[in-house]
């Protein structure tokens, strides 16, 4: 008897484990569930543990490493567009920097210019050459200031270093010079010791070295003496330096004389502009006799 | 039966990375589409809600290790597998293209809510009001992953699912 009771007992025992084993197989999502949700809830409690912390920086590691290779990958990949934008760039800053530098010559030149102590500039023009022609067809020089400025036929240019030319033509925003070293350009110079005068002109050749003559051999002059403009130049101030003796020939009645000019028109940017010398009576009288010096727009001095 | 779930493996992983380096980054409203749920949602809409959430409890690891939320990534996970588990329909359901079609958009929907419910409750990135990340974030990627579903159904699901 007490062996069937216990054979009962071992089979509801049998049956009970058979159902719940039952229980967990019709409800196994649950316990799935409630595993990997205790095992989530169980990381998040220890979020904070060596190991895991450890684990999670490496995967952010990971993440940053391929974030990175990524973003390599997408700055390759605009490599080109950005090329294109940073040439654009470096045009316009370069066209900026081209443009900066010019205005500081420029200013610069323009200060050395009237900053000559030598020279008193007030009532002057000052201009830039922006232009210059120097061939077998033409030669002048073409200055930025013009009818609107104030700039008129005949006013003389020049630099402190000495005399550049005279204005032949002018428009509103320009005046055309023809410089010293042009076949058509005739000066009265005189001698800064002996006062010995001459005409000046340029015959063609070195542009550095004009000519002076009708210079009496009967005067004393000196290689090296400096030659001035005269007060009798119908356009020109006096006392304007043309330039130094570099060679004296002595002929029958007169000297040749090779002067070496004072102002380098290779280099030549920045100039002054006299007011212009009226005299009217004085060039109506020349001009009824023998005329050394005539205005530009009429015909050259000789 | 082990090439297919290598092929699945290979997939989650693939979505997970997916997700990590790319869908990631495509936000509205500070809410991105997620192609790991929609991913979730397919396995469980037809393998069935225990497949589903060992899936996720998977990807939550990994999606949880590259960014940081290990434990509330896999218990979000897990949760989603499990959600989108009760539209499971099984080989031998005789069930219509549209009703398979309804099925896996309705899991998706489900699981997407429910994964950002249990985000929300846990974790606050933003600072924003409880109700506003459950609803109104919860209904943005509703929205997104919907669309996203779609899109793959048309895509890449469509004769799979006729079959």
């Amino acid at each position: 008897m007490s062996a069937c009771g216990d054979h009962d007992i071992y089979l509801n025992g049998i049956r009970v484990v058979q159902k719940f084993f039952k229980f967990l197989v019709q409800h196994n999502a649950y316990l799935y569930l409630m595993l990997y949700c205790g095992i989530s809830i169980l990381l998040i409690r220890f979020e904070q543990d060596d190991i895991l912390s450890k684990i999670r920086s490496g995967g952010i590691e990971l993440q940053a490493s391929v974030n990175e290779k990524i973003s390599s990958y997408q700055y390759l990949l605009n490599l080109r567009n950005e090329n294109e934008r940073l040439l654009k760039i470096n045009a316009e800053l370069l066209s900026r920097a081209l443009s900066n530098e010019a205005a500081l010559r420029k200013a610069r030149e323009r200060h050395e210019l009237v900053s000559d102590s030598t020279f008193n500039p007030s009532g002057y023009i000052v201009a830039s050459v922006v232009d210059r022609k120097f061939s077998s067809k033409e030669n002048m020089l073409l200055l930025d200031a013009g009818r609107n400025r104030g700039v008129q036929p005949d006013m003389t240019v020049l630099t402190p270093r000495g005399l550049v030319g005279r204005v032949v033509s002018v428009s509103d925003h320009y005046a055309k010079v023809l410089p010293l070293i042009h076949s058509d350009f005739k000066v009265s110079v005189r001698s800064e010791k002996s006062n010995a005068a001459g005409v000046l002109s340029w015959n063609g050749g070195a542009e550095h070295i004009a000519h002076v003559e009708h210079v009496p051999i009967s005067t004393p002059l000196k290689k090296g003496e400096l030659m001035l403009t005269t007060d009798f130049s119908t356009f020109s101030p006096g006392g304007i330096p043309v330039g130094r003796i570099v060679r004296i020939r002595p002929d029958k009645l007169f000297y040749d004389i090779d002067i070496w000019l004072s102002v380098n028109f290779s280099t030549l940017s920045q100039v002054l502009i006299a007011p212009v010398k009226k005299d009217p009576e004085k060039f109506e009288m020349l001009n009824s006799d023998l005329p050394q010096e005539q205005p530009a727009n009429i015909k050259p001095e000789n | 039966m082990t090439k297919t779930l290598t092929f699945s493996i290979l997939l989650l992983l693939a979505a997970c990375l997916l997700q990590v380096f790319a869908v990631s980054r495509l936000t509205l409203f500070g809410v991105s589409p997620d192609i790991v749920t929609v991913f979730l949602a397919v396995i469980s809409v037809f393998t069935g809600q225990r497949t589903g959430m060992t899936y996720g409890f998977g990807a939550g690891f990994l999606c949880g290790m590259l960014g940081g939320n290990m434990g509330v990534g896999m218990l979000t996970r897990t949760i989603e597998g499990f959600v989108a588990g009760y539209c499971h329909v099984p080989e031998d359901s005789h069930a219509t293209l549209t009703q398979k079609t309804r099925m896996l958009y309705l899991g998706s929907v489900l699981a997407t809510f429910a994964g950002n419910l249990v985000f929300n409750l846990v974790k606050n990135p933003l600072g924003e009001p409880l109700l506003y990340r459950i609803f109104v974030s919860g209904a943005i990627a509703c929205l997104m992953n919907l669309l996203l579903t779609v899109t793959i159904n048309r895509l890449i699901l469509r004769k799979t699912l006729s079959e």
